[in-house]
Order: structure tokens, then sequence, then C-alpha cells
């Protein structure tokens, strides 16, 4: 056991146990938010929709520790699959390309998309849009007949309409379908793009005559972003924090890649709490976030009117605690995505406040509150939502009681996890 | 961005439920009221009437036509 003497005495706990989770350490939180386990189990943290096909599923803290959540995120989506069984199948052209859909009979298949040359001296493409999934991995592939009729065009080139290459230039041999594919390629546009080409060359002068056929083309995305419409609390209250619209919920897998912590983009995301915190006299938050920038920004509010209540935010560039009328300004620049500790705490007849461990600086203050509104993450919560944090959030513990007596152990406890300061 | 403004709430977010349901979110399939239900949600504007975000939606014709580009939004409440 690594307790103090203060501790011992029962006054103040300076460092928690090896092994001790936060709950451990005081237990009566009104609310906790994490990815890690604040309970010393393995309990549920995240309701996460994948942005592919808009599927949610929960996920406990070994699930996202493992790699369960990101492979859920990341599950293969078909994008784009072609048919051309009853027409071009929204295929255009650039150039004096001509696209028919419903070719039947190339190399013994039905339901083939021709493509024309003309006789322009130019490039000589094909195009689909909305193929793509911009800024996600890929994987293509496409069947490719060229006849051996040709006299000129002899290849295909393809890209997105930024000239990302999907497909290099191949030449496939003639008069029989040829695959090609590509494997975890980023497009940054939706479009697809076929150049006819002829000698690797895509700009020549057209013979009239020449044609290319496709089929079976498909997009298969392989990398999504994830983002969390539930973080659920883990503080036996079943107080979740809670978002029912897709576009203001925080994003925790981008592109494919696991964050590891909750990005809130600073123009709608929030969470709404499911219910009221019932805090009154005293009462204390611990938080773990990154702040990008701006000023007015809210990591909690629990407010149910511009007066009543408490709020932990950055307000021009410090961390500050606003509760009821008493205002506490930690003076500690928060800096742009630098990952800080925040305390704020009200014991009664004192509001304080801290950043990384710092000694708090306290406003006294013995006003209490009753709210009626349930508290938000990441925006106000009367009113219309609005000041919304910009930058991650990490942690949040929410005590209704004053947590002096366990503030270095809890942040300890969280400093020990986060390597912060 | 593409707004329709709605004069009740209410209104607005029928209109929501409809994408969220033509979308395939998950309150609307487990049918448990879990889950991501709207793609947007209706702001209340300065008249007091409801813009809904469409910038993302498959609009109809009629809707197309009605669409505006920015809207005064309720001005804040007195901050301390």
């Amino acid at each position: 056991m690594h307790v103090s003497l203060d501790s011992a005495l029962g006054r103040q706990r300076r460092l928690n146990s090896v092994g001790e989770s936060v709950l451990q350490i005081a237990p009566s939180a009104t609310a906790a938010y994490s990815l890690r386990s604040l309970t010393g189990g393995d309990p549920k943290v995240v309701r996460v929709r994948r942005d592919t096909d808009n599927a949610e599923q929960d996920f406990t803290v070994s699930g996202v520790s493992s790699g369960a959540l990101t492979s859920f995120t990341n599950a293969d989506y078909a994008k784009y699959t072609s048919d051309f069984s009853s027409g071009d199948d929204s295929w255009g052209s650039f150039d004096d390309v001509t696209e028919t859909g419903n070719i039947d009979g190339i190399g013994g298949l039905d339901n083939n998309l021709r493509l024309a040359i003309g006789t322009a001296t130019s490039g000589h493409r094909a195009f689909r849009s909305n193929i793509f999934p911009v800024g996600q991995k890929i994987n293509f592939s496409a069947r490719v007949f060229i006849p051996s009729t040709n006299s000129d065009v002899d290849g295909i080139l393809i890209r997105d309409a930024n000239n990302t290459v999907i497909v290099a230039t191949t030449a496939p041999t003639q008069d029989e379908w040829v695959t090609v594919t590509a494997n975890d390629v980023t497009p940054i546009n939706a479009q697809l793009r076929v150049n006819l080409q002829k000698g690797a060359v895509s700009s020549f002068t057209g013979n009239g005559s020449d044609e290319v056929y496709l089929r079976e083309i498909t997009v298969t995305q392989v990398t999504s972003d994830g983002f969390v419409e539930t973080w659920y609390d883990q503080s036996g209250n079943s107080n979740d924090a809670v978002q029912a619209t897709a576009g203001s919920q925080p994003e925790i897998v981008n592109a494919g890649t696991m964050l590891n912590e909750l990005n809130f983009d600073g123009t709608d995301d929030n969470f709404e709490l499911t219910s009221v915190l019932g805090m009154t006299s005293a009462g204390a938050v611990f938080s773990v976030a990154k702040s990008g920038g701006g000023s007015d920004k809210l990591i909690l509010d629990n407010r149910d009117s511009g007066v009543d209540g408490f709020r932990l935010l950055r307000l021009g560039n410090d961390l500050e605690y606003r509760w009821q009328s008493a205002t506490v300004d930690t003076g500690t620049n928060l800096g742009t995505n630098n990952k800080f500790i925040g305390f704020a705490n009200h014991d009664g007849s004192n509001a304080s406040a801290a950043v990384n461990g710092a000694t708090a600086t306290t406003t006294s203050d013995t006003s209490s509150m009753t709210v009626a509104a349930k508290p938000h993450i990441g925006a106000r919560s009367f009113s219309t939502a609005s000041n919304f944090w910009d930058g991650t959030i990490n942690e949040l513990i929410i005590y209704n009681s004053d947590q002096n007596a366990n503030r270095s152990a809890l942040e300890t406890n969280i400093n020990s996890h986060y390597s912060i300061f | 961005m593409l707004y329709l403004i709605y004069a009740s709430k209410e209104a607005a977010i029928e209109r929501a439920d409809e994408e969220g349901k033509e979308l395939g979110f998950d309150y609307w399939i487990e049918d448990n009221g879990k889950g991501t239900r709207w793609l947007t949600y209706p702001n209340e504007t300065a008249d007091h009437m409801w813009a809904l975000d469409v910038t993302n939606y498959d609009l109809d014709e009629s809707e197309e036509a009605s669409t505006v580009d920015h809207y005064t939004p309720l001005p804040d409440p007195d901050d301390d």
C-alpha cells in the first residue's frame, strides 16, 4: 500500500494504492466517463456509430483496448458495385468517349459497359461520380476487356478526379477479361475516371473505332470514421451522456485510426446527460482534455440559466471554474492541443480550481444551486446548445461532494494513466 | 449550408425523423429508443421558427425549392 500518513490519519490521501481504480479511491462519483476502467472491472464505456452504414455497437474497456472497436468501425463496406444490366449505371464521359451499358456477348459475358473512342485529339475519359469515400482507404477491383480489333487503344489508367492513381497504366491481354485491382488506396476525390490509353499515353488522336469494355467494378471501403452516440456512465448511476444527432457526435475513430479520446469539433459536437446531477452546495469535477483553442468553450455545463449552476470552461486562454456568481480563474494557459488534468471543487465555503496538480486558486463562496436542466458535456446546457468545446476529452468524473481530500490521490491515478505532468 | 424553416419544432423533428429512418439509423432499426435518431436537429430562429440543416438530406423538388442558405438564430441569453 502506498498510502500516506495523512491518509492513515483520515485527513487526506496523497497517493492511491497500486492498482486501485478511481472509483475505489473515491467511490461516491455522481457520474464518471472515460475510455479506461474507472471501476477496476471491464465496464461498458461507449456506443459507437460507424459512418459507412450507420451501424452501432456497445464496447467495454477491453473492447476499446483490444481493437474490437476499431475493427467494427473499419468493417469492409461495399461502397460501389457496378450494374450495367439496364444501362450505363450513371457513368458519363469527357472528351470524345461514348459510354453505353447493357452490352452483351463480350468475351462470353453479358451486361457490360462499352467505352467507345471518338476522333478528338485529346484525352479520352469516362467517369462515375460519387464512387469513392474521400479520405478513406479503399480496395478496388474491375474486369477489363480490350478487343484485338483495336488498332490504337491498348490500355487504361484509372484515377480519381484529383489524379490520385487507383490503377496505374495497364495494358491487359487482349480478347479476354482481365481483373485489375488496387488495395489500400486513399482517394481524395469522389469521382472515378478511366483514361483510354495508346501505348501508355492518354492524349492522342482517336481513331473513331476502338473500344474498351468494363464490368464488375467494385469499390470496397476498408476504413471509416467512428462516432460516439453514448458515453456510458461508470459511476453506477446510469447517467449516460448521449447524442442522438449524428452530426453532433464526437469522433473516436478517424479514417480508420483509433483516437483513444473523444474529439469534439467545436461546431456542434456535445452530449446531454440522461438526468440532472442534483448538485447543491458542494461538488467536484476531474477532467482530462485537450483544447484546440478559442474562448468561452465549455467542457462541462450544469446550468439552467446564466446564473444558476456551475460550468468548467476555457475562457481566454485559461481554465476557469464558475460556481453560481463565483469565478475561479486558474491563471493557467491551456495552450493548444496540450492534454491537461482540470480540477474544480466546491466545498460549501470555497470554490477552487487548478490545472495539472498545481496549487488551487480559491475564491470564497457559500452559494448553493438547484439546477433543473440536464448537464451538457462540450456545450451550454440551457437555451440552445452553444459555446462548443473544440478539442478532445478523455475523462470526466463528477462528484456531488467536496473532493479536496481525494484530489491528490485521484490526480495521481489519472496522471499515472495519461502521463501528463 | 441549406436549411428548411418550419413553423413548429414538432414539424421540423418529423422531417428529421423521416431522414433518420431513410438513413437507417439505429434508433429506428432496434426499436428500443436507443441509438442515433437524427442526422441533424432543428434550431430555433430569432423569429421563433425552427431551422433544420438539410444540407445532406435527400430532398424532394418541393423541399429543394423551399431551402434557404442562412437563418438568424435565437439570440444568446444573458450569460454571467
